[in-house]
């Protein structure tokens, strides 16, 4: 019963021109990626732990710790500004530990470990963002990823090896889809559900004044802000692009040849957040580079249109219409086919 | 093999819905904290304001008897909205933030003022003796059109006691911040 319904989940998310085939010779091209990737994830966190650390030790130097988070409960009961030297240190020995060594579980639990203090620390002032959350999950994600010493060397010749990375890698890409996701989810359900003193995502005027409002917040224009303004009409279709990509982002992470499309339209929503509300996502292009842009599943097999039948919502829309119109012809000439000649 | 494959996708699949079910509670008022730490529900930019509630802190170092509304406008025909004299502290303009979105929603935005004071006293008690807190209601697109926001009401003023705690005192407040912050 669980089975049948997974499967339906499953051939549901997949859509119906789902790829079937995964060779041994692809899992091996895929297992040495994901590896190899595993390892660009340390290097990357490194550029990542360095701001953390800064950021973390300025807020502990700036303001008195006001709330601590439940990772950070200890400072209360010791002098906080000592135990931020200790985190931003440790931090950023592990983090280097696991550039030198990242097969070594130890050192990347101990970076997942204190990338969670370090962040917690950094939002112990009764305040929250967000731009640290992806990563803290994706330390934590990489702490249980197989990294294998000798991947070069056997490249992934026994089934066990590579399955287990990729199924682990899989689960990479579920978890940042499912952020994007939820993303694209509360976007929808404020279109149709809105508050006083709201308007919804869909309404023409949304875009405009989540941009007029950041103007206003910044106090400086960014570089397409008096463009946008300027022509409000561009508003409702780059809303209903951002909340198309956002809400499919984990539907197309189950459709290999969509790895790459969705990764490239998600670091293009980045960057454009930042031209037009001024808002910088230092690290989400990055993220995205490894775990989209950059995945093992992807493939450049197949047209351009064979492809784009993967795409979520329309390709399937497009595929199930091309399957109608072609299901009554083959019913048509079986009607028609005339009666095998007489013996 | 196939087994522990299977029991690897399940494992996995029961842990992204233990995210997705704390990720959820806030939104849906099921706790009342904002979030779970390290769960987030990833509600970003999805509810645009028709019309927005800004909070303005203005310091009074001279002790001015009448607190006066905070001047939006400046010369050159531009709004702001955040004193300029305290963008540098993080925290303040942070928590404020919360109390913005609280008391927006609220009928007695004096009364919610009065579970956040702590915080923001904690960090303006080095700054001044005194301050005023300031509503600014405003329609973004008519306050970058017009130039003129919908109303101004007065708070509030606010006296942070003059000595701290020991736990909860400022380590040092003349950090320059980062620009690109």
């Amino acid at each position: 019963m669980i089975r049948r319904i997974e499967r339906q989940l499953r051939h549901l998310l997949q859509g119906p021109a789902r790829s079937t085939t995964f060779s041994a010779a692809c899992q091996r091209d895929a297992y040495l990626q994901a590896q190899w990737l595993a390892r660009a994830f340390y290097i990357a966190s490194l550029a990542v732990a360095f701001r953390l650390v800064r950021e973390s030790y300025v807020a502990v130097f700036e303001s008195p710790l006001t709330e601590p988070l439940w990772p950070v409960f200890w400072m209360r009961w010791v002098e906080p500004l000592a135990a931020a030297r200790v985190i931003v240190l440790a931090l950023v020995v592990s983090a280097m530990a696991c550039v030198v060594a990242p097969a070594s579980r130890l050192a990347r639990v101990a970076f997942a470990v204190l990338f969670v203090e370090a962040v917690a620390l950094r939002f112990s002032f009764g305040y929250f963002y967000h731009h640290y959350h992806i990563w803290l999950w994706l330390a934590a994600a990489f702490a249980v990823f197989p990294v294998e010493t000798k991947w070069r060397r056997h490249q992934g010749m026994r089934p066990a090896h590579r399955h287990r990375s990729l199924t682990a890698f899989f689960y990479l890409q579920l978890l940042v889809g499912l952020f994007y996701s939820l993303s694209g989810l509360w976007k929808l359900v404020r279109g149709f559900v809105t508050p006083p003193g709201y308007m919804s995502t869909f309404a023409p005027d949304a875009l405009p004044a989540l941009v007029t409002e950041r103007w206003l917040l910044n106090g400086y224009e960014t570089p397409l802000q008096p463009f946008f303004i300027g022509h409000f009409w561009l508003g409702l279709p780059s809303q209903l692009f951002v909340v198309y990509v956002e809400l499919f982002t984990l539907v197309a992470v189950f459709r290999p040849a969509m790895h790459r499309p969705f990764g490239v339209a998600l670091m293009t929503f980045h960057f454009m957040v930042w031209l037009l509300m001024g808002i910088q996502f230092q690290f989400q292009p990055m993220m995205l580079a490894l775990v989209f842009v950059f995945s093992p599943f992807a493939s450049n097999a197949g047209s351009l249109l064979r492809n784009l039948r993967q795409l979520p919502l329309f390709g399937d829309l497009a595929v199930l219409l091309h399957q109608l119109v072609q299901r009554p012809r083959r019913g048509w000439k079986g009607s028609h086919r005339p009666d095998p000649a007489p013996r | 093999m196939v087994r522990n494959y299977r029991r690897r996708l399940r494992v996995g699949y029961a842990l992204l819905l233990t995210y997705l079910v704390f990720a959820v509670l806030s939104p849906l008022h099921l706790i009342e904290a904002q979030e779970v730490f390290p769960f987030f529900s990833w509600s970003l930019f999805s509810s645009p304001k028709s019309e927005a509630t800004f909070y303005t802190l203005l310091l009074d170092r001279d002790g001015r008897a009448t607190p006066a509304a905070p001047e939006l406008a400046t010369k050159d025909g531009r709004v702001r909205l955040v004193d300029s004299e305290l963008n540098r502290h993080v925290s303040l303009t942070k928590v404020l933030g919360s109390y913005s979105r609280e008391a927006s929603r609220s009928r007695d935005p004096a009364r919610v003022y009065e579970r956040y004071r702590p915080k923001i006293d904690a960090i303006v008690r080095d700054e001044a003796p005194r301050y005023h807190l300031f509503e600014t209601v405003y329609d973004p697109i008519q306050l970058f059109q017009e130039r003129r926001y919908r109303k101004t009401r007065y708070i509030g003023t606010y006296e942070p006691s003059a000595t701290p705690e020991p736990e909860q005192r400022s380590n040092a407040r003349e950090t320059p911040r980062d620009p690109s912050d």
